[in-house]
């Protein structure tokens, strides 16, 4: 049958020479020169010859003139939405229902800055003064390891933000070849929460903390990107949760899942970055099913499978600290950012862990129904739970 | 009198000449596109889902196909070309298995299709269409391939999704490769 459409690769090994060519053109973009030899590992005879025909060809429409560019590399992308004169558009560096982020020369300052611009035009004035208010809030956090806002502003009615441009690709990339060390992922994860609670401090709640929204700088420093503004972004074009903003559930806690704004606090963004930690240490996050709705099904009511079972290697101590924050209730969890970092801290000193509440799946249950033994008035909702 | 029914234009799809196929094309594509969105529209919706947006940027698209505005078919690397070749085998599936079940060997396939996908657009064949598209995007493994999926059957040049992706042409073309033998792999499953 597969004649039928053509000459078509199989599925595995057409997935692997597009992840590998991605990667390559990638560091095209970049403005680097990406050697061929270093994307061919893996591959064999014809596979490998394959892989390195598409590599090349990819590499000569990148030099290549092009009528529509004059220089190399996909500027044309700068016709998909106008961007204001001060900014000239030198690549693409993501895109999503709402817009697209570019990388950009900012002509005044004379410097590379990512630029990201509204692409709908629906939003109302109230919105747009609430995304304006946010994007001055976290203007006013100044911190190593934020992505820094430099400007916000208006063009043909759109509005759009000027961020630090962060060259050293994002820590979903980094994962993508694998977990990393116990200690090097309690490090990185430590600094994230202390920006985590820095913010939280100044009464931001970030929402959409994930692998890809943390971005390394070219000294390796991770910064926290999309601060707040995804969600608000999402309002200011008029959509409610669903949408390709909202991403993946995976690193969501239950409560956000649910699609209950009401409830998603500082300890939602806990959750989020043991659901991060977690993906550091056992390369997958804590859920992920075929379907969206699958993941969130898996969210609201599976337990995450132990850290351990699936890497022999992680401490007894970080797989605590995981699961502490993947708690579904939300006062189960480290009750602030800066409680986290602290026990991070204490793993990475090499002190002991402090007793911490039962967390083996029946201690748990029979805590849950003390709790809500205790809250029945009458008793007799718990009476039922007792027997 | 040529052959105007649906399997002799799907013959005419498989033999990879789209460009005979293209008469039937104008008049039973719209049609077709109308009965699928009906049928699309009936699925119920799924919350913070990518695909989602990916149907309902489709939805307006079936939209436009139905007033008129068609894509044209590429060649033989076409998605639609594929997508009606995968459902058009699944309906020839369908019916073997019924007339299995009902008296053993049955009239040959091939004719039996068209009593499923007519020489008029039926609501069956446009609802095996709508049920496959939505089964071959879950598919795909990124929101990227699913998008790239949708633009194409919407009728968009490789030039445009590169623009749109800040990419070259050969990496459209590339992932177009990765879906089709995606789709491929998945002819003859359930």
């Amino acid at each position: 049958m597969s004649d039928e459409f053509g000459d078509v690769w199989a599925p595995e090994l057409a997935l692997r020479v597009d992840a590998a060519c991605r990667r390559f053109e990638a560091r095209l973009a970049a403005g680097e020169h990406p050697r061929e030899d270093d994307y061919l590992d893996g591959f064999d005879g014809a596979e490998r010859e394959a892989l390195r025909a598409e590599l090349r060809a990819v590499q000569c429409q990148w030099l290549a003139p092009n009528e529509t560019r004059d220089q190399p590399g996909p500027a044309r992308a700068s016709v998909a939405a106008p961007v204001p004169p001060r900014y000239r558009v030198e690549g693409v560096l993501g895109e999503g229902g709402m817009g697209v982020v570019y990388k950009a020369r900012d002509t005044h300052l004379n410097r590379t800055v990512a630029l990201k611009m509204i692409r709908d035009g629906r939003a109302g004035p109230s919105h747009l003064a609430r995304f304006r208010a946010e994007a001055e809030a976290v203007a006013a956090l100044p911190h190593r390891n934020v992505v820094q806002i430099f400007d916000t502003g208006e063009y043909e009615g759109k509005p759009y933000l000027v961020l630090e441009f962060v060259a050293g690709g994002t820590l979903a990339e980094r994962l993508a070849h694998g977990p990393l060390p116990p200690p090097g992922a309690a490090r990185l994860v430590e600094t994230l929460v202390r920006a985590i609670h820095d913010a939280h401090e100044r009464g931001i709640v970030h929402r959409d903390l994930k692998p890809a929204n943390v971005l390394f700088a070219a000294d390796g420093a991770p910064k926290v990107a999309d601060f707040g503004l995804v969600k608000r972004l999402d309002a200011v074009a008029g959509h409610t949760l669903a949408g390709d903003v909202m991403g993946t559930p995976s690193y969501m806690p239950p409560e956000q899942a649910r699609g209950d704004a009401r409830d998603v606090g500082p300890t939602a963004d806990v959750y989020a970055l043991g659901a991060i930690l977690y993906e550091c240490l056992t390369g997958r996050p804590p859920f992920r099913a075929a379907s969206v709705t699958e993941t969130i099904r898996q969210v609201l009511h599976d337990d995450p499978i132990r850290p351990r079972l699936l890497r022999a290697d992680v401490p007894n101590y970080l797989e605590a600290v995981c699961l502490k924050c993947l708690e579904k209730e939300p006062g189960h969890r480290y009750p602030t950012a800066l409680a986290l970092a602290d026990d991070l801290q204490n793993y990475l000193c090499g002190r002991p862990r402090p007793t911490d509440r039962p967390t083996s799946a029946w201690r748990r249950l029979e805590a849950d129904l003390y709790t809500k033994n205790q809250r029945s008035a009458r008793g007799l909702e718990g009476s039922v739970f007792c027997v | 009198m040529p052959d105007e029914s649906v399997t002799h234009w799907l013959g005419q799809l498989k033999a990879g000449d789209p460009a005979a196929a293209g008469p039937l094309w104008q008049r039973y594509f719209p049609k077709l596109v109308a009965l699928a969105r009906a049928r699309l529209a009936n699925y119920p919706r799924r919350a913070a889902d990518e695909e989602d947006v990916a149907l309902s940027a489709f939805d307006s698209f079936c939209r436009d196909a139905t007033a008129g505005r068609l894509p044209r078919l590429e060649g033989r690397d076409d998605l639609w070309r594929v997508l009606l070749l995968i459902t058009g085998q699944k309906a020839v599936d369908l019916v073997r298995r019924e007339s299995a079940e009902k008296r053993g060997a049955g009239a040959s396939p091939a004719c039996d299709l068209a009593s499923i996908a007519g020489s008029e657009p039926t609501p069956e064949f446009a609802a095996l269409v709508a049920d496959e598209f939505r089964r071959l995007l879950d598919k795909l493994p990124d929101a990227d391939l699913k998008a790239l999926a949708v633009w194409k059957l919407e009728g968009h040049s490789n030039e445009e999704v590169a623009a749109r992706w800040g990419c070259v042409p050969r990496t459209v073309e590339r992932r177009l490769k990765v879906i089709r033998s995606l789709w491929a792999g998945e002819v003859g499953r359930e």
